[in-house]
C-alpha cells in the first residue's frame, strides 16, 4: 500500500501536456526528452540566472511509439571539458540543488508528459554552472555489450547580469549581517580616509 | 547513482510500479498524437550494415564497429554532442554475473572514430540574411526633409530567401545526395551546424555503472563519438555568392533586393518606422508610404563579407536538417588472465549544449 501511494505521488507530480509535437527535442527512435517551452520560446536547455532564487521549470518526456514505454529520469552532476560532458551522482554543485517531480514515468502510446524540475539557483556564481536531467528507457539486455541510449537536457545557472534582490531567510541573516557590517566599516573607513586627504580650503 | 535508480526502474519500476501506477497516470495525463514531428534531433544507433538497430555488440574478436546517426529535422543551430561511457565487463557464466571475479576493466576498451564522419546526407538549411543599409537621405531625394538629413547607414533589416530551405547542393556545392570521403571532408565543418569527430581514440579510463556488479561507479570517462557546433556564419559566403549572382551587383539597392526576393518592402517599412528622426521629418506614416519607393531606390546595401558595411550577419532564425553518421570502433585489450564470457553495458548519450 505504501509503495502504491509512493508511486501514485511520484507520477501524479508529472503534469500533462496537450500539444502534439514537442519542438527542439532530442529523441531516440522510441522516446524523446525536451526542455519545456518558455511561453512561445522553444528551448534546448533549462537556463536561468544564478540569483539565489528557486526556479520551477519542466522537462517534457514523450513516447514516439504506439506501445507503452517506461522512461527513467534522474538528475546528474555535470562537468564539461575537452568536448565531452562528465556526469556523476547528483550530490554536488547545481545537481545537488535540483529535484524532479517524477523519476519513473510510464507513457502510453504517443503520450506526452511534463515533469516538474525544481532548481535552487546558486547566488553570485562567476561562471556558468551545469547539471543535467538524464533519461533512459528500459534497456534491452542481450549480448556481450548491451547498449543503452541516454538523452540529457542540460540545466545552466548563468552569472546574473545584474545584482539580484536580496531575499533574506533566517540562515542568511547572520551572513548578510556580517557582510553589511563589513560594508559599513568600509564606508566609514573610506569616509575617514577621504576626510584626511581632502584639500583644505584656506 | 544512475545504477541504483536504474535498478529501481528495472526491478521495481517495470514490474510493481508500472502496474500500480497506471491508474494514477491516466488521471493526470492526456494521450496525444505525434503528428509529423518537427524541430527534433534524433539519435539512432545501427549495426555496421547501417539499417539494423543496435542493441548489443560483440567484442569477442577484439573489436567491433557500429554506426551512430544523428538526424536533424528543421533543428535550430544548436550545438550537440554524442558521447559514450562504458562499464567494466564482468564474467558471465550460465546466465549470471560473477561479480567477485576479476572483470575486464573499462580502461581496456578504447573508442575511436575515423577522422571525419562516415556520411552526411539530406542537408538543408533555413537562414535569414540581415542587410545593413547604406545612405543618407536629404532634400535632394526627399524634398519634404528640407534642411534635415537622415543617415540610415548601418540600419539593419531582416531579409528573406526566395528558395527556402537552402538545398544540399547550394550548401555544399555538390549534387551528390549522400556526401562522403573527400567531398564530405570539404564541407562538414562549413555547415550551419558544423560536424566533427574526435581526432584521437579515448580509453574508458573510469567505468560507468554496471546494473548488477558495480551500481555505485561514478565519474565515468566519456568518449566523444560525434559533435556538432552551431556555425551560422559558415553559410555566409554561400549566401553572399548566391545573392550577388542573383542581383548582379555587390551593392544593390533595397529595391533590387526586393525585386530578387531577398527582402520585402514591409520589412523595410517596419524598420524605418522605428527611426523617429525620419518619421518626425516626414510627418508620419502616410508620408513614409508615399516616399517609400524613393527610399528603396536610393538606399543601398553591401553584399560583401568585408568593407565598411559587411553583410556579416545572419539572424537567429537559422535551422538545419540532415542526417550525419559516424562509424566508431570499439577495441578491447583482453587481459592475459581473462577467460570465458564477459558482459557489460555501453551508454550512448545525446545532448544539446
Amino acid at each position: 500500500m505504501k509503495i502504491r501511494l509512493l508511486a501514485g505521488a511520484l507520477l501524479a507530480a508529472a503534469g500533462a501536456l496537450v500539444w502534439s509535437a514537442p519542438a527542439q527535442a532530442v529523441q531516440t527512435d522510441t522516446w524523446g526528452l525536451a526542455a519545456a517551452p518558455a511561453g512561445n520560446a522553444q528551448r534546448t536547455t533549462l537556463t536561468h540566472p544564478a540569483n539565489g532564487s528557486t526556479v520551477h521549470d519542466d522537462v517534457v518526456v514523450y513516447n514516439r511509439t504506439a506501445k507503452p514505454i517506461a522512461v527513467h529520469l534522474y538528475v546528474l552532476s555535470t562537468n564539461y571539458a575537452n568536448g565531452v560532458y562528465q556526469f556523476g551522482k547528483p550530490d554536488t554543485g547545481l545537481a545537488a540543488d535540483t529535484s524532479l517531480g517524477a523519476s519513473h514515468v510510464e507513457l502510453g502510446p504517443h503520450q506526452v508528459v511534463e515533469v516538474p524540475v525544481t532548481i535552487r539557483m546558486p547566488r553570485g556564481t562567476k561562471k556558468t554552472m551545469l547539471a543535467g536531467v538524464g533519461g533512459e528507457a528500459a534497456p534491452i539486455n542481450h549480448g556481450v555489450l548491451s547498449i543503452e541510449e541516454q538523452l540529457v537536457v542540460l540545466i545552466k545557472a548563468t552569472p546574473p547580469s545584474h545584482l539580484a534582490p536580496l531575499h533574506l531567510s533566517a540562515p542568511d541573516v547572520a551572513g548578510w549581517g556580517a557582510a553589511a557590517a563589513a560594508m559599513l566599516a568600509g564606508v566609514v573607513g573610506l569616509t575617514v580616509r577621504q576626510k584626511r586627504h581632502s584639500p583644505r580650503l584656506v | 547513482m544512475k545504477l541504483s535508480r536504474r535498478l529501481v526502474a528495472l526491478g521495481l519500476g517495470s514490474g510493481l510500479l508500472a502496474s500500480l501506477a497506471a491508474p494514477a497516470m491516466a488521471s493526470t495525463s492526456v494521450n496525444v498524437s505525434l503528428s509529423t514531428p518537427a524541430d527534433q534531433r534524433t539519435l539512432n544507433l545501427y549495426e555496421p550494415n547501417g539499417s539494423t538497430p543496435l542493441t548489443s555488440t560483440d567484442l569477442s574478436s577484439g573489436s567491433s564497429n557500429f554506426i551512430a546517426q544523428v538526424v536533424d529535422n528543421g533543428y535550430s543551430d544548436t550545438s550537440f554532442t554524442v558521447q559514450a561511457t562504458m562499464s567494466n565487463l564482468y564474467s558471465y557464466v550460465n546466465g549470471s554475473y560473477q561479480c567477485s571475479a576479476t572483470p575486464i576493466p573499462s580502461s581496456a576498451i578504447t573508442l575511436s572514430s575515423p577522422s571525419g564522419l562516415l556520411t552526411v546526407g539530406g542537408v538543408s538549411a533555413v537562414v535569414t540574411p540581415v542587410f545593413q543599409m547604406i545612405g543618407t537621405l536629404t532634400s535632394t531625394q526627399l524634398p519634404v526633409l528640407g534642411t534635415s538629413t537622415v543617415d540610415l547607414t548601418g540600419t539593419l533589416v531582416d531579409g528573406t530567401l526566395p528558395t527556402t530551405p537552402l538545398s544540399q547542393s547550394t550548401l555544399t556545392g555538390s549534387t551528390a545526395t549522400s556526401l562522403f570521403g573527400t567531398t564530405l571532408s570539404g564541407v562538414e565543418s562549413n555547415l550551419p551546424v558544423s560536424l566533427s569527430t574526435p581526432a584521437t581514440g579515448t580509453a574508458f579510463t573510469n567505468p560507468d555503472v554496471h546494473p548488477t556488479c558495480d551500481p555505485n561507479a561514478t565519474n565515468a570517462t566519456p568518449a566523444q563519438i560525434m559533435a556538432g557546433t552551431a556555425n551560422p556564419a559558415g553559410l555566409l559566403n554561400d549566401l553572399i555568392s548566391e545573392i550577388t549572382t542573383a542581383v548582379g551587383t555587390a551593392s544593390p539597392t533595397l529595391q533590387q533586393l526586393i525585386n530578387a526576393g531577398y527582402l520585402t518592402s514591409s520589412a523595410v517599412s517596419a524598420v524605418l518606422e522605428q527611426n523617429t528622426t525620419l518619421m518626425n521629418d516626414l510627418g508620419g506614416l502616410s508620408a513614409l508610404t508615399a516616399d517609400l519607393s524613393t527610399i528603396l531606390n536610393y538606399i543601398t546595401t553591401s553584399i560583401s563579407a568585408s568593407g565598411t558595411n559587411p553583410m556579416s550577419l545572419l539572424s537567429g532564425a537559422t535551422s538545419q536538417s540532415g542526417n550525419y553518421e559516424a562509424a566508431p570502433t570499439l577495441a578491447v585489450t583482453v587481459p592475459a588472465n581473462a577467460a570465458g564470457a564477459y558482459q557489460g553495458v555501453m551508454t550512448v548519450t545525446l545532448l544539446d549544449q
